[in-house]
């Protein structure tokens, strides 16, 4: 009886001690990475960890660093300084061991035209050490995953936009990697393969991988993300769950009004009423940030009312992403 | 084994693109068939026999009766464009003959005559052999009836009744080759060093397309990708050039000598050469465009001073220079000399100066290759 209850008690102190480790596994931890271009610093002491599991979001603006950072994680550039350790293996020491471990989504198309869409798997693969019949099945495998079976003898140059990007995706994912680093792999493509990325995204990460995703669409990030990291100058300014970030915003609100002719909208005389922080046009609405505290409606109806334009509707939201960007940074996600 | 599959990669691409196909066997072949017969003429010395006269020197023994015939025969034939005219000497004429003064010479002696002349072959020549026949003809059968010397008689018979009582000797040692010959040499040599083009941009290229970085975060030595994509490069460039020595040996039936294991080494080692050269060119400059256009630049030169487009005979002063800087001149001379006098002696000074060009060349693109970051 005695021996019995010794036994249970060490085997389940045994699996808390492995429940603590696996908790505890960050795939990529950061120290003060520093990227410099000549005089021009491109990452800037940065610091950062994502745990397994994870779907990172990164953040940031044309030029922030986003890619920089990427490329050094992946070996493809030199850090000037800092550490970096994926898997639990410093970069220095474990190169080799941390590229079969790592897939990267490049931001542009990395394909080649003059071979079909399985030989591009296929020849990517090869090079983390597979052949035959496994490489076969592979290739096959992760073809398949962006949705391009059937499609294997095409060349990529009849391929749209969209099709591109998948097997840009598929090329990086065949040799099974435990972290998948996708730098903007949506840009320029049509709502349908998009969502095909998107739901490929999640059922990778379903499947045990840690994915890193760096992306200008704020909803894309909104939708699939479970961290996120907000990059500016090289720097992180802002870290957490999107909730956590949102938080940061309690000072300021967002309007967006629905005007007939919004291009008639003199967007630098509503900028200058009291309070408005922001006022963009997107999609056809006028988008207006103002602190909180300030009661200015009043205001800007009066705006609308005296230069005879016609309001549709008005809608007061919650702070988003792009708010949160936008006040962090001072500028816009996409055109800044 | 990633190096095999780079270059197996690099194979496969270059086989697909029939721009390959295009610059590197069609248009060396159209290059020979094109050059080949429309300047012909220029390798025919014909063409000028029958449009000029044609002088010749004699010799013999001042007192022979056959000596006293010749120079009677020699005053009748002048009409007919044929100037037979006494020669000092032996080895005077045969320099007069060297030097390009004279067309030919005849050696008369009791034996019967002798015929030099510069080349073997041509209508000139046989113009000359034929009315040195009709000579011979007529002295045997003026001897005949005339019975001065009836044992010698018998000899000169014997001689005359066959074609070569007038035996002919070139003096060239060497023979020449046909036009189509020479083009498909010198068009064969000419597009081995291009192979100098697709190199230069064997790294930009992946660069260009992104697909460096691919390569690059895989685990692969940068090394295996540089030898992988040389050698699909060599491979394919391999295949091009033996493929326009073999169809121009076979359609145009060009002389490439009797060495072919040579001739190989010969081509290979120009290829490494070529691959080299482009290489170093790409690694020094930033842009496909710009090494394109310097390659463009060089390649020509090198092509025209190497008697890719025409035959440049016995250059004189800066040209001479010019040609002999050609690596062109010496891979062509080399095979020239190999096929026609079936004289091995350029083939390894050839080969040495491909492999030294290629080491400085490979040895420049390393250094770059490995201070860059990134391919
Ligand atoms: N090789 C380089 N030499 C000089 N400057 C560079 C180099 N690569 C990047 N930079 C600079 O570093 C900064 C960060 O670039 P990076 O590509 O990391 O930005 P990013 O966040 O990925 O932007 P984007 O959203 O446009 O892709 C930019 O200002 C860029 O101009
Ligand atoms: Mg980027």
């Amino acid at each position: 009886m005695h021996l019995q209850k010794c036994v249970s008690f060490f085997i389940l102190k045994m699996i808390r001690l492995c429940m603590k480790r696996v908790e505890s596994v960050n795939i990529l931890e950061i120290q003060d990475l520093t990227k410099k271009f000549g005089d021009f610093i491109a990452v800037d002491h940065m610091s950062l960890s994502v745990a397994e599991g994870e779907i990172f979001g990164f953040l940031g603006s044309n030029g922030a660093g986003k890619s920089t950072t990427i490329h050094m994680i992946t070996g493809l550039l030199r850090k000037n300084k800092g550490t970096i350790i994926v898997l639990g293996k410093n970069s220095e020491k474990s190169a080799t061991f941390i590229k079969r471990n790592i897939g990267m989504v490049p931001q542009e198309l990395a394909i080649y035209e003059d071979l079909t869409a399985y030989e591009n798997v296929h020849f990517f693969a090869g090079l983390y050490g597979m052949r035959g019949k496994k490489l076969h099945e592979r290739t096959v495998e992760a073809l398949k995953f962006v949705g391009l079976e059937g499609k294997e003898k095409i060349y990529p140059r009849n391929f749209s936009g969209g099709m591109k990007r998948r097997l840009n995706i598929a090329c990086a994912i065949a040799h099974r990697p435990k972290l998948i680093i996708m730098d903007e792999p949506t840009v320029g493509i049509d709502p349908q393969s998009r969502k095909y990325i998107l739901d490929s995204v999640r059922k990778l990460n379903a499947m045990g991988c840690t994915i890193i995703y760096t992306s200008h669409y704020m909803e894309e990030v909104e939708e699939i993300c479970t961290r996120i990291a907000i990059i500016d100058h090289g720097k992180i300014i802002a870290e957490g769950t999107k909730e956590q970030l949102k938080s940061l915003i309690t000072d300021s609100k967002l309007i967006v009004v629905d005007v007939k002719s919004p291009e008639a909208v003199d967007l630098a005389a509503i900028q200058a009423i009291q309070g408005v922080s922001n006022v963009q046009l997107d999609d056809q609405t006028i988008q207006i940030h103002t602190e909180l505290g300030v009661n200015n409606l009043n205001h800007l109806i009066a705006h609308f009312i005296q230069n005879g334009i016609e309001i549709r509707s008005l809608d007061e939201r919650e702070p988003n992403l792009e708010t949160v960007f936008l006040t962090l940074t001072g500028r816009n996600l996409r055109d800044a | 084994m990633n190096m095999l599959r780079i270059a197996r990669k690099e194979t496969k691409q270059h086989l697909r693109d029939v721009r390959t196909f295009v610059f590197m066997v069609a248009f060396p072949i159209l290059l020979m068939l094109v050059l080949g017969t429309a300047l012909s003429n220029a390798f025919n010395p014909d063409a000028q026999f029958t449009r000029e006269d044609i002088h010749v020197l004699y010799t013999g023994p001042v007192k022979s009766e056959i000596m006293k015939s010749f120079g009677e025969f020699a005053k009748g034939t002048a009409n007919s464009g044929i100037h037979l005219k006494q020669g000092v000497d032996k080895r005077e004429s045969l320099k007069q003959l060297k030097q390009d003064h004279v067309d030919g010479y005849v050696e008369v002696s009791d034996q019967g005559l002798h015929l030099y002349v510069k080349e073997r072959s041509g209508v000139g020549n046989s113009m000359l052999q034929g009315i040195l026949s009709a000579f011979a003809d007529r002295y045997h059968t003026a001897l005949t009836i005339a019975k001065t010397v009836p044992d010698r008689m018998k000899e000169i018979m014997a001689a005359s009744s066959k074609h070569d009582y007038i035996a002919d000797r070139a003096i060239l040692p060497e023979r020449q080759p046909d036009s189509i010959s020479y083009y498909a040499i010198v068009m064969t040599t000419m597009i081995t060093m291009y192979a100098a083009m697709a190199a230069s941009s064997l790294f930009m290229e992946e660069r260009i397309l992104h697909t460096a970085s691919r390569l690059l975060i895989a685990p692969v030595h940068k090394y295996e990708i540089f030898i992988g994509k040389i050698a699909g490069s060599l491979v394919i460039n391999g295949i091009c050039i033996a493929a326009v020595v073999l169809f121009s040996s076979v359609v145009f039936d060009a002389n490439w000598g009797q060495h072919p294991g040579w001739l190989a080494l010969l081509l290979l080692t120009e290829i490494i050469f070529a691959i080299s050269f482009g290489l170093g060119i790409g690694f020094i400059t930033k842009t496909p465009a710009t090494a394109g256009a310097i390659l463009m630049i060089v390649l020509q030169v090198m092509s025209f001073f190497g008697g890719a487009y025409f035959k440049i005979e016995n250059p004189e002063g800066i040209m001479k220079i010019l040609t002999q800087l050609s690596p062109l001149t010496w891979e062509n001379n080399a095979i020239l000399k190999m096929a026609y006098a079936d004289d091995l002696s350029a083939l390894l000074p050839a080969m040495y100066m491909n492999i030294g060009f290629a080491i400085v060349f490979m040895a420049l693109s390393i250094t770059i290759f490995r201070k860059r970051e990134g391919l």
